[in-house]
């Protein structure tokens, strides 16, 4: 739940005078206790700072899911009907929820920590992208910590977040252009199967990605735009991009304008499937059968042809072989 | 070696003992063929082939009396001891006999003569040369088939996925016609590079390699092939038909030597021409005659130990007394330095140095040299009263193969039957290269994570998690990863079973293992070259034609082909069971 707060005797500024990573430096050097609330086009953010460090986070992003919620249902730690089970009738917090989560274990305490670490630096990643937004700090003692978040440096997660923007950057220049449509090449690959293969196949999908690639595999659906999958994915927009250009190197995923082109499948009749394989098998019988026919003209003409040089110089050996064979039955006649 | 007449008549005589000995028992038999040896050995004959093939071709008609067969065939390898085929004999005998072991020892004892021989050493350098160009070829032809039936499912689906229904006819089209084409003009290779290529297009990236690797192979088929031919030429040449004339060991009424004489086209055949001409003259006794044969060589400025040696040897023979000890010990030393790892001229030294001046010291101490470069010289020359007489090097041999004439008739046959009318080394060569260059983009082309279900025959890309595993998701959630179950009709899958059975490495290919197919492939292509080749009559009574090479190596190929088969089974059946009881 978002705290609430006034300004009137912290610090209120624009984006556009004051970078966010200033006023982050600032709090992490005096060592302050409070709150910093950023306000821009995709949403706000607050983060919570006790004695210069990071303990909490609270963020509200429409376009990215960053809530816990997502994250949880998205990466098959529980399922939306019980998470609403858990918070909707009994008016829980995010942090009530991960106690219960925990308290059931749902899952751990470790793991939990690391989704908190991922959404804390991905929030930084979003705002620190904002150019135009208000933001201000309300210095105040009373802040609590996140209970599955050990505080953080903020010059940590500020290096952390810079350097992921500035990999994602050059990563975003080779997937440009972002509004483009990918497909999975398995997808095409199993175009026969039918809906029992299709179960299969799924559980044999799940089978061999982590739990990180069958998420953003799950993306591809041959609609979203990278953009789109970019923004949805519960990873965060610097792993979802590592994990792209992978799949693009693998050949996992292709555009779909190429798969377009190629046309869809279509249910013909088995013969007609054949039709293009069966070239592969004429080829081959052809090729086996002209090869049996030139070993053998090389070797042993037919009849009415014209000896070959290998022929003639065998046939002239086994006349020796003969000859000297039948010189050798020659000494066994008695006189 | 071709025996002057007085020597033939002692030598017949010792053979009528043998073929009518007296008694007419096992023992008479022994003694008539103990005598045979002895009178052969003194009259200083190296090898009689034609009374060695004699001796085998009485040893099959008493194939009834084991002992008696036994007998003749032994003597068969003692009257001609630098030969593999009496060898051959015996270890067939013994095979026929069920004595396992023994046959192995003489197939061993007959693989060594059948190199070291210079003679029978070219009929085993056709066999190996023809061998390794004839291989890599058929490898590649089973191999590339084998491929199109393990892609075939690929390339019916992907083909409906990409192509329209009328371009699919018009490829099954021009693939029927194609086909047509290769079979009437007998143009295997380009049906190779046609089919190589479709494949490649669709191929996993280790599968390219593989087409690559094999058509990288194809590169050197024609120097093999020019290799062998030479060899095989060489053996239809008139030197060594005159060459096994000589060793046959019988009373010919030589035929004039000029019969065997082709113009020489260039120095090593020059040399052989004169070597041979000198030792003709030689068995005819005409010593002076063959000393000029010899020194024609070294006029020619030709160093060979043998020459010198053998020049040495007929000096001495003549008894020439302008001829000194000095000038014996020049040209046997000098053949001494020509050939530091014959024993032979420093024996026969020594005997000049006890003949001539009887210098016992210096005769003793030329005597140890030669038997310490060559120990068997004491077995081998006891019985000899003449000086020894030694052969061109085995190199020289080769030479003179390479200098045959006639690859420009045997290059344009070859590459007639293998590409189409026409075509030549230039050809070849430039289609062969083009062609792995194209093959080896494909490679580059292809994603390197590609990969052929072996229990759907689909195509897949596999990621991190699946190294372990080659099946695709589809056929891992089903456990399904054996060929068997390549989702074709019953039949299809018998057929495969039974083609699986028959042609080894032709399962293993199908489930993506190319090293263990051509583990089995390769010697299974070697077998059908062994049985081929001794088809054409040229290999009886060698090696090759032995009961090993010709039935129990493909037996053990087919076990192996079965076990491996069995084994694979085996292990995917208990991974079923095991994932159906967990």
């Amino acid at each position: 739940m978002k705290k609430q707060f006034s300004a009137t005797k912290g610090l209120n500024a624009d984006l556009e005078n004051f970078e966010i990573t200033d006023i982050l430096q600032l709090i992490t050097q005096q060592v302050k206790c409070g709150s910093l609330s950023v306000e821009g086009k995709d949403g706000n953010c607050s983060w919570y700072f006790l004695d210069g460090g990071l303990v909490d986070f609270e963020c509200d992003f429409p376009g990215h899911l960053l809530d816990l919620k997502s994250i949880l249902v998205k990466s098959g730690h529980l399922d939306e009907s019980a998470y609403d089970l858990l918070t909707g009738k009994r008016g829980l917090g995010e942090k009530e929820v991960a106690e219960l989560l925990v308290q059931g274990k749902f899952i751990s305490p470790g793991e939990l920590e690391n989704i908190n670490l991922r959404r804390l630096i991905e929030s930084f990643i979003v705002t620190m992208q904002w150019t135009k937004g208000k933001y201000s700090f309300f210095p105040t003692s009373e802040v609590q910590r996140h209970p599955f978040l050990p505080a953080q440096d903020a010059n940590f997660i500020i290096l952390e977040a810079l350097r992921q923007i500035d990999e994602m950057t050059v990563m975003k220049k080779r997937l440009q252009p972002l509004d483009r449509v990918f497909e999975t090449t398995l997808a095409q690959a199993n175009g026969e199967a039918s809906i029992h293969d299709l179960n299969l196949f799924k559980e044999g999908l799940e089978a061999q990605f982590d739990r990180d690639e069958l998420e953003t595999y799950r993306l591809f659906d041959g609609k979203r735009p990278l953009s789109e999958i970019l923004n949805r994915n519960v990873l965060g927009q610097f792993h979802t991009c590592r994990i792209i250009l992978d799949f693009l190197e693998r050949g996992i995923i292709v555009p779909e304008s190429s798969s377009q082109s190629t046309g869809k499948l279509s249910r013909a009749p088995a013969v007609n499937r054949q039709l293009s394989g069966l070239p592969l098998m004429l080829l081959g019988t052809a090729l086996v059968i002209a090869t049996l026919l030139s070993i053998k003209n090389l070797t042993n003409p037919r009849q009415g042809l014209k000896p070959t040089f290998f022929s003639a110089i065998v046939d002239n050996l086994r006349a020796d072989r003969k000859a000297v064979l039948a010189q050798a039955a020659e000494l066994l006649r008695r006189p | 070696m071709a025996v002057p007449a007085a020597q033939a008549n002692v030598l017949d005589k010792a053979w009528r003992q043998v073929i009518d000995p007296t008694p007419a028992t096992l023992p008479g038999l022994e003694r008539s063929l103990e005598d045979f040896i002895l009178t052969k050995k003194s009259l200083a004959i190296k090898n009689a082939t034609l009374y060695s093939l004699a001796l085998i071709e009485m040893a099959k008609q008493k194939s009834s009396e084991p002992e008696a067969a036994t007998l003749l065939t032994k003597a068969a390898v003692q009257v001609s001891p630098d030969y593999a085929f009496p060898e051959t004999a015996l270890c067939e005998l013994f095979f026929d006999q069920g004595h396992g072991l023994k046959s192995l020892r003489h197939l061993f004892a007959a693989t060594r003569k059948f190199q070291s021989n210079p003679q029978e050493g070219f009929y085993a350098a056709t066999f190996l040369w023809l061998a390794l160009a004839v291989l890599p070829f058929s490898l590649m032809i089973l191999m590339t088939t084998i491929m199109a039936v393990r892609y075939f499912r690929t390339f019916s689906e992907m083909g409906r996925i990409k192509l329209k229904p009328a371009t699919q006819k018009l490829l099954l089209t021009t693939a029927a016609i194609a086909a047509v084409l290769i079979i009437y003009l007998q143009t295997p290779l380009p049906g190779l590079f046609l089919l190589a290529g479709l494949i490649s297009i669709l191929a996993t990236r280790r599968d390219i390699i593989l087409l690559a690797l094999l058509l990288a192979a194809l590169l050197f088929t024609p120097f093999a092939y020019e290799k062998g031919m030479f060899s095989l030429l060489t053996l239809d040449s008139s030197f060594f038909r005159s060459a096994r004339l000589s060793e046959s060991g019988r009373h010919l009424q030589f035929e004039p030597a000029s019969k065997h004489q082709q113009p020489a086209e260039n120095l090593s055949q020059l040399v052989l021409q004169f070597f041979m001409q000198a030792e003709i003259a030689r068995q005819r006794g005409e010593y002076h005659k063959a000393e000029i044969f010899l020194r024609q060589i070294i006029a020619e400025k030709i160093e060979l130990g043998a020459v010198y040696n053998n020049l040495a040897n007929l000096l001495f023979l003549q008894k020439n007394p302008e001829t000194t000890l000095d000038q014996y010990e020049q040209l046997y030393l000098k053949a001494a330095e020509l050939e530091p790892r014959q024993g032979i001229p420093y024996y026969n030294l020594s005997r000049a140095y006890l003949s001539l001046s009887f210098d016992l010291i210096k005769s003793q101490t030329y005597l140890e040299k030669a038997f310490g470069i060559d120990p068997d010289l004491s077995q081998t020359h006891e019985a000899q009263s003449q000086p020894d007489f030694m052969p061109l090097p085995e190199n020289f041999y080769r030479q003179y193969a390479d200098s045959q004439p006639g690859h420009k008739t045997f290059f344009p046959e070859i590459f007639r039957y293998m590409l189409f009318p026409g075509a030549g080394w230039t050809t070849y060569f430039i289609l062969v290269i083009i062609f792995l260059g194209g093959i080896l983009w494909q490679a580059l082309l292809t994603p390197g994570n590609r990969r052929l279900c072996p229990g759907c025959g689909r195509l897949f890309h596999s990621l991190k998690k699946l190294k372990h595993t080659a099946a695709c998701p589809l056929c891992q959630a089903a456990g399904r990863q054996s060929p068997c179950n390549l989702g074709w009709h019953s039949q299809t899958s018998i057929l495969l079973t039974l083609t699986s059975i028959a042609v080894p490495g032709f399962y293993q290919l199908l489930r993506g293992q190319p090293v263990a197919a051509a583990a089995l492939q390769i010697p299974a292509l070697f077998w059908l070259y062994n049985f081929l080749i001794c088809r054409t009559g040229i290999m009886a009574l060698q090696p090759p034609s032995t009961p090993w090479l010709s039935l129990v190596f493909p037996a053990l190929i087919w076990i192996a082909n079965l076990g491996l088969i069995a084994t694979a089974l085996s292990i995917h059946l208990r991974k079923q069971a095991g994932e159906k009881y967990q």
